[in-house]
Formats: C-alpha cells, structure tokens, sequence
C-alpha cells in the first residue's frame, strides 16, 4: 500500500456517459432489490424511513395499547377501546426510521492484483450495496482510500442517487487524480497520513464522517504493518462494522513454479528466488496466518468478517454471505 | 618436495574455473507479479533458514567437484614426492693417510698424520648421542676401515690403528666412496681430515664437506722419477735416469748418490733453484742384478721421497724344456725367445720315460713342449702340447681328419694379430673344445677346433691337434709370433721369473700399487720381506702370488733357488712429494648439499590422487542424492 494508489473517480467525467448498466446486468439488479437488507441492526437514522423501529413514535403503523396516564397526549386516546373496556387506552405506533450504509473501498494498488481484480470486484459490491440501500430509502455514503488520501461521497438517499454512486465508482480507475467529483465527491486529506496507514483514515471515517448505522470495510487487508490497530479504529457503540476481505485466487493459491523473480504491485520490489513446493507452503502457512489475525481481530471487535476470493459469482457472495444476517463468516 | 612428471597434466586445472562458472549460470528468471511480497519475503526467510543444510549441500557439492576435478589434473601431472630415503645424522670420517702426512712438523718428529689423528679424536669425541661414524682412510685408494659405529671406544681404537702410508693420495676416489656411503641419509656429514696437499680443482671438489686441515708450510725435495734403462753406446752398459724436485722457495744444494747392487756408482752434489726440478742421466758400467738405491741425502720433512729404489730381473730366469724327436722349426723358434734358456731332449717319436723319469725332468721348469711325444699325465706346471696329448685325454682317440685351412680364430691375447689365412694342415686330430669342458679353441676349421687351451689352478696348457711338419704352419711369419705369444701365456704375465713390464730388466712399483709374483710350477712357500723388515711366508696354491699391500716405500725381496728378488716400492709421485697446502679451509663449506649426500626417491603420487579422486567421486555423488532428497 506504498504504491501511487489506484486513481480515485473523476470530477468531470460526463456523468451519463458511464450507465451502472454497464456494471450490473438488470437482472442481478432486480434480485438485489427485493433483498432484504444485510443487516438485523435496528435503524438509528435520525430521519423518517422505510424500515420500522421498535421504538414507537410518530409512525404510521399501528404498534399497541397502553393505559393512559395523567399528562399522555389525549390525543392518541383509543376512544373506541376505552369505551368498551371502561378504562383509558393510549394507541401507539411504531416509529419508522431509516439507517446509514457507509461503503470503505480499498483502492490501493494491491487492489488492482489479479485477474479479476480486486478492485473490480470490490467496485461491483459497493455498488451492490448502495443500491442496496437506496432502494430501501437508507442512506448510503462511500469513501474510498489509499494510503495518504480518500474521496468520499457523502451520504445520500433515494434511488436517484444511485447513478451518482455507479458513477463514482466507475471512475475510480480514471487516471486523472487531481480532479475532484463538481458535484458530490469530496477530496479529503487526512493530516497525519503519512505513515498511519489505515489507522488514521479510518479513525477520520469513524470520528467524523460516518453516520450511525452500518460501515462496510472492503479491502484486502495486505500491506499495512499493523492491520489489527486498524481494525480496532473502526470500532464504535453507533456501529455495525462489517469487514469484507477481499483475495484473488492468484493470492490463495499461487501457480508460480521454478526461477522467478517476484515483483510487487504496489512497489515494484523485486526478489530473486526459487519457488518450489517448500516456498509453497510457507507461503500460504505465511498468509492464512495473516488472515487468521485479522479474523480474531474482528471477532475480538464484534464485526462481521467475511473473506472472499475474486472468483467466488459476487450475487452468491451478496445472497448467500451478506444476505443472511447471521451467517457465519468464512472462507470463500 | 613434489615434482610433476608430465607437468602438462596441470593444464586440466583450467576446469576449475569452469566447473565455477557452470555452477553459477541459472535459468533465465521470468518475471511474476505478486500482490504484496510481504509473505513471500517472510517464507523465504523461513524456508531459507531451513534450508541451511541444503545450501551447505550445495556448497559442498561445488566443493567436491572442484576437489574431483584437482585430483584428477593433479593424478594427470603425474606427480612425485621426492622423499629422502633415509634419515639418520651419520658421518663419514676420512683420514688422509697418504704420504706428504709423514711431513714433520717440528723438530721432534710430530708429522702431520699425529695431528690428524688427534683432530679425528676430537671429532669422534664430537659425535651426537645417537651419531654415527665410519673411518676411512684416504691413500692411493680409499679404504673403509669401520662400518657406521656409534661405539666411541671402537672408534677411537680403530683411529689408533691407522698409520699413514707412502702412497700417493687419491681423494678423489675417497670423495666418491664417501658420498656414496652417505647417500641417501639426511643430516649426514663428511669430515675430511687432511694437509690439504692435493690439488683442490680436481675431479671432485671438496664441496660439502668439512675440511679439518693439518699441518704447517713445510720444505721438500723428492726424487720424483728413477729408470734404468739399457745404454744407446754399449752393449752391456745401462743409464738411470732420475728426476730430482726442489718443492721450497729457497734454492737448495744437497748430495746425491747412486747405488746398484751394494756398488757406489754415483755421488755428486746437486744444486736447485726453488719450485724446480733437474734431471740426472748417470751412466752405470754393471749390469744390474740385484737392486739399485738412488738417494738425496737431505734432513727435510718429508723423507720417504728422498730415496728411490729399484729391482731386476735375474737375466736367465725362464727355463723351458723341448721334448722332441726332432723340429727344426719349433726349436728354433723357442731359442728366439728373449731370456730364455732351452734345453732340448730329443726322444725317438712315441718313446715313453717312466713316470718318474718324467717327473724329475719337468721339475724345475717353467714351460714344458712335448712335440709328438706321448705325454704322461701331468700335473702342475706349464705345457705345450704338439700334436700329441695325456694319456686318458679325448685328443688321443681323435680321428684325424683330411687336409684343411684355418677357418677362425679367437680373439685373445694369444691369437691376437696373427694371420693365419695362408696355413694348410695335413691329417690334424679333429678334436673340439665344446666337448671339453674348461677348454678355449684358439683356431679352428669348419668342422673341428686345431689348436686349444686350458688354464687350470696350478697348470696351464695349449694343444696344437696337428703336426707341425705336416702342414705349412712353420713357414708362415705368424709361427714365431704365435710360440712367443703361446710362451709368455704359459709363464704368466707381471712379475714372471723372466723380464719386467715393457722388456727391461726394472721391478718396481707406485708404492699402494699391488704386484703380482710368478714362481717356478712346483713352489710350495715363499718369504716375502717387506721394506720395514717384516717378513712374511706365503703358501702357493698356484704359482703366482699378488702382493697387495705396497703401502710402505723400499724393496720387497723374496728368494727362489738361493737367488734374491727385489721388487721396489717407490713414491716418485711430484704432486704427493708438494707437501705445500693448496686447498684452503675457507673452500669447503660446513653444510653438505643435500643433492649430493642425501638420497633422494620419487615416490609417485598419482595412484594416491586417482584413488581420493574416486572417493570424491563417490561422495559427490552421494551429496547429491542427499540434496535431491532434502529438496
């Protein structure tokens, strides 16, 4: 994650000209939105939504009955009740509340590794998200980093705002990096990023930007020294933090045999090394270590975890994985 | 020290740096992306660590091979270790026993040898624990007079013993010896204890040795040659010549006086100048029977080469006796024989004495000619057998054969320039000398041998298988020539009864030089007298006898038949009579060179390095499948 990172959106890409349609095919569209939604969090949006709470309050649904008592507004008096039970009853109504989607894409270079990108990947399940959420009236913001700056988009909602999204996200490979989105992405610097890694943007996203309700972490979870800190900086009482880890089969199981010389992605480093069946396995011992870590690492924080290699069909991984609330996390 | 044989060999080393070469090309890397090496760097560091010992297999791999490939060039050089076959501090002592050792050094009579010995004493008393010593003496031959003794008191015992000779020194010759016997042992050493008077240029230097000089600059005059010699003027006259040498650096006069046979016939003064010589040629009226002195009478240091002495021959000393019935040839040819006397018994052909009649005719003669008389059996003694042979030989039932020529003839002292090509024999015995055995043909025709001999302890005979008269042998100039020769093998040569060396009547000899002394056949026992008086019986198993120790200069006498003999003993050598020191102690060094003194052997190598390079071979080998297997 030290390599110039993968280049964030565009400002003045035409915004019609990249049609999410592209991305998702209409019928992957119409099976993500009759889902229902990832999580089982009640909503805590301050704002009036779609989806009921099991606090009652101004909503329209009818809740229950309770005794009245002295100071209650007379005006939810069931008089209807209250005559035929000879005692004052109060009706109440659930309140319906919305909830925050907020989408952390990794678009460092280690992203863009494999033959399905990770990147591409994580592109298309961020916008499966937002459309997601969109479609149930949940407010939805995305924010991709590398490792010294992020674009966030801020929250929005309504599903006319889902072009905004697919847009966004179908220009985070565009190369011009100093151009900002003019209409809804924000360019942020985070002071003190250099040499914080993950920690500091996503103490940012935590502290200041992110909304209570769902934070979806997508990245692969590779480079950064100190990954577990990391983690713990996204823990919040307001938050349901899900981390999904992204892999690519070149990654869990490497084919490389005999004289290589091994570059990185992000670096351009290079080893000059035979790789043979013992290299092999210490590898992957190496990185199933790793990824063990940042599995009881989450654990330990109460996320959601989830691992998933580029090659798993992302509709298995959304309505088989994120679909089911409880699920249990594992490997791809 | 190891030496190649076939340094060629060594060019195959070349493939060492091959070898290194070929071990460190590697397959053409391809280039793999990855993600993050951030697990690769770590599983290397891992994998690596355990694959210490395969690297160090690997390593040694390379290591073996390039051992492999050393050994093999290595075994191709062929090469040697040069070893030193023996190690010991062994020393060989020589001691010059020659004649200018007699030098005085002072005035009361210590001569050079006395110092020499004690200078040897000391070096034995030098000797290392576990040293070893072998004395020799250094005359007109080396001798050997220990083997390598460590035992001091042995030594000092044997030193004791030696005298110093009137020879002429030879050291060369004890140079040579002593390097020999030291050849081959390390740490060895040569003491040469000398006056240094011989000459240091000669064949072998001095080098390599420890030169312990003795002696002081010493004046000398010597009589450096004496002969007689039958005068050109007279018929019975005779001339001495002798050769007289002044060795100091100050002219000198001395008396000078000749002697033959107790007779004065000389004495004059002669006068020489420094480092010079003179000759005298005296004229001596008698014919020299006896013995001759010829003497300086000078006091210098060295003064057994101030007196020469000199022998003759008896003048009738050969007796030879003819038995014939008559040949005019061979009589004649026997009376031309020099210092010969002949008596000549004519017997009718085939006439016989008895044994003892025989016996006491042959007695006392020095060759025996039967010519066609039956011959009895012989015993000791000199013959010459005329177509006739002993009772009980082959030769006297040969058949005789046709007329024929001289086909070969041998190559002895005997035959030696006679021509015999002309010579036609009638009817000769067709004997053959293959069928004796101890016989040797002289000439011989196609189909058998004419003329044989045999030399036996104690008897000597030559057998002609043919009648003289009866062929043109006698008419040919080779008939003299070959009864001459025929005679003088009979009566053996040197110091027969008849003549000296080269036909004049002169006995003598280089002092150190043996003689050897012919007697009459039937001698049993002589006395030899030595110069210093010493006299010494001798039994004869032959009729000849080797004096061999002429160590001391003067007359050796000896008597046959009442007459005295003398054989003299003479130094007459000018090099050995310059006493001056003509090698100095600073031409000899301390260290014998180990070329010269220490054996040295090529113990070859390469079967050695063919058989660690197969061992090599094998671990490589076996390396590599350990290797593979940790792999």
């Amino acid at each position: 994650m030290h390599a110039p990172p993968v280049q964030p959106p565009s400002a003045n890409t035409a915004a019609d000209s990249v049609g999410y349609r592209s991305v998702f095919d209409d019928a992957f569209l119409r099976r993500l939105e009759r889902l229902p939604f990832l999580v089982n969090t009640p909503a805590r949006g301050p704002r009036a939504g779609e989806r009921i709470h099991a606090r009652t309050g101004a909503g329209l649904e009818f809740s229950d009955y309770r005794p009245y008592h002295p100071g209650d507004d007379v005006r939810h008096v069931d008089w209807n009740v209250s005559a035929r039970l000879d005692q004052l009853f109060l009706k109440r109504y659930a309140s319906e509340l919305d909830t925050s989607v907020h989408v952390l894409l990794d678009i460092s270079t280690s992203m863009a590794f494999g033959t399905v990108s990770k990147l591409d990947y994580g592109r298309q399940l961020a916008a499966a998200l937002a459309v997601i959420a969109l479609s149930n009236r949940d407010r939805f913001a995305l924010s991709v980093f590398h490792q010294t700056r992020d674009h966030a988009l801020p929250y929005l909602k309504g599903k006319h705002h889902l072009h905004t999204v697919l847009r966004f996200l179908s220009e985070i490979d565009t190369a011009d990096a100093q151009t900002t989105n003019p209409g809804t992405a924000v360019e942020t610097t985070t002071p003190g990023r250099n040499g914080g890694g993950f920690v500091d943007t996503f103490n940012e996203v935590v502290g200041n930007r992110a909304s209570p309700g769902v934070l979806v972490l997508i990245s692969d979870l590779l480079g950064d020294s100190d990954i577990a800190a990391a983690l713990r900086a996204l823990r919040s009482r307001q938050l349901d933090v899900i981390v999904v880890q992204l892999l690519t089969d070149e990654e869990l199981s490497p084919a490389l045999d005999g004289v290589l010389k091994l570059i990185d992605s992000e670096t351009g480093e290079d080893i000059r090394t035979t790789v043979d069946a013992a290299l092999l396995a210490q590898y992957l011992a190496q990185l199933h270590a790793h990824l063990n870590t940042v599995e009881a690492t989450c654990r330990q924080a109460g996320f959601r975890y989830l691992r998933s290699s580029t090659s798993v069909a992302l509709e298995a991984l959304i309505l088989r994985d994120l679909g089911s609330p409880r699920r249990r996390a594992g490997a791809p | 020290m190891i030496g190649f044989a076939q340094p060629w060999g060594l060019l195959t080393l070349v493939s060492l740096p091959l070898i290194i070469l070929l071990y460190r090309i590697r397959p053409k890397r391809q280039d793999a992306v990855v993600s993050s090496l951030q697990f690769w760097q770590q599983a290397i560091r891992i994998r690596d660590r355990h694959r210490r010992f395969h690297r160090v297999l690997r390593d040694l791999n390379l290591l073996l091979l390039l051992a492999l490939a050393l050994c093999l060039g290595l075994a191709l050089a062929q090469p040697h270790w040069q070893v030193s076959t023996q190690a010991s501090t062994d020393a060989v002592l020589i001691i010059d026993t020659s004649a200018s050792m007699n030098t005085r050094v002072n005035a009361l009579g210590r001569t050079r040898f006395d110092e020499a010995r004690a200078k040897a004493a000391d070096i034995i008393d030098a000797l290392p624990t576990d040293g070893r010593l072998l004395i020799m003496t250094s005359g007109r031959a080396p001798r050997a007079l220990t083997g390598f003794e460590s035992d001091r008191e042995r030594l000092q015992a044997t030193l004791r013993a030696v005298e110093p000779t009137h020879e002429a020194g030879d050291p060369d010759a004890a140079f040579t010896l002593a390097r020999s016997l030291l050849r081959g042992r390390q740490q060895a050493q040569l003491h040469v204890v000398t006056d240094g008077a011989f000459d240091a240029a000669s064949r072998f230097s001095t080098a390599g040795s420890d030169i312990h000089l003795v002696g002081n600059p010493q004046d000398n005059v010597a009589i450096t040659r004496f002969n007689l010699r039958k005068s050109l003027h007279a018929e019975a006259a005779y001339d001495a010549f002798i050769e007289v040498h002044n060795f100091s650096n100050d002219p000198v006069t001395a008396p000078f006086s000749l002697s033959i046979d107790s007779t004065l016939q000389s004495q004059q003064d002669i006068s020489l100048a420094a480092n010079s010589a003179t000759a005298l040629l005296i004229p001596v009226s008698t014919t020299p029977r006896g013995r001759a002195t010829a003497q300086v009478q000078i006091d210098d240091a060295l003064a057994v080469d101030n007196t020469a002495w000199m022998g003759f021959a008896p003048v009738f000393s050969r007796r030879i006796l003819l038995l014939t019935p008559g040949n005019f040839y061979l009589e004649t040819a026997l009376r031309a024989l020099p210092d010969t006397r002949l008596d000549v018994i004519t017997q009718p052909e085939g006439a016989t004495d008895t044994a003892e009649q025989q016996a006491a005719e042959l007695r006392g003669y020095d060759v025996v000619v039967f010519d066609r008389i039956p011959v009895p059996e012989l015993g000791r003694g000199n013959f010459l057998l005329v177509d006739t042979a002993p009772v009980g030989s082959p030769f006297a039932v040969a058949q005789r054969g046709d007329a024929v020529g001289v086909d070969g003839t041998d190559n002895s002292h005997v035959m030696q320039d006679l021509d015999l090509s002309q010579v036609r024999i009638n009817a000769p015995r067709l004997v053959s000398a293959d069928t004796l055995p101890g016989w040797q043909r002289l000439f011989w025709t196609s189909d058998a041998d004419l003329a044989v001999r045999r030399l036996q302890p104690g008897q000597r005979q030559i057998v002609l298988g043919f009648d003289l008269l009866n062929s043109n042998f006698p008419h040919q100039t080779a008939f003299p020539l070959f009864i001459r020769k025929s005679i003088e093998w009979l009566a053996t040569p040197g110091f027969s009864l008849a003549t000296g060396p080269g036909g004049d009547r002169s006995r003598q000899v280089a002092t150190g030089e043996p003689f050897t002394l012919a007697f009459p056949p039937h001698t049993e026992e002589v006395l030899i007298a030595s110069p210093n008086g010493d006299a010494q019986a001798v039994a004869l198993d032959a009729p000849r006898y080797t004096v061999a120790d002429t160590s001391k200069a003067g007359l050796y006498q000896y008597s046959i038949a009442g007459v005295r003999h003398y054989i003299a003993a003479n130094l007459t050598d000018a090099a050995e009579s310059n006493i001056t020191r003509r090698v100095s102690a600073a031409a000899a060094t301390t260290t014998p060179p180990d070329a010269q003194l220490t054996g040295i052997t090529q113990q070859p190598l390469w079967p050695y390095l063919a058989w660690f390079a197969l061992a090599l071979l094998l671990a490589e080998w076996g390396v590599w499948c350990a290797r593979r297997g940790h792999a």
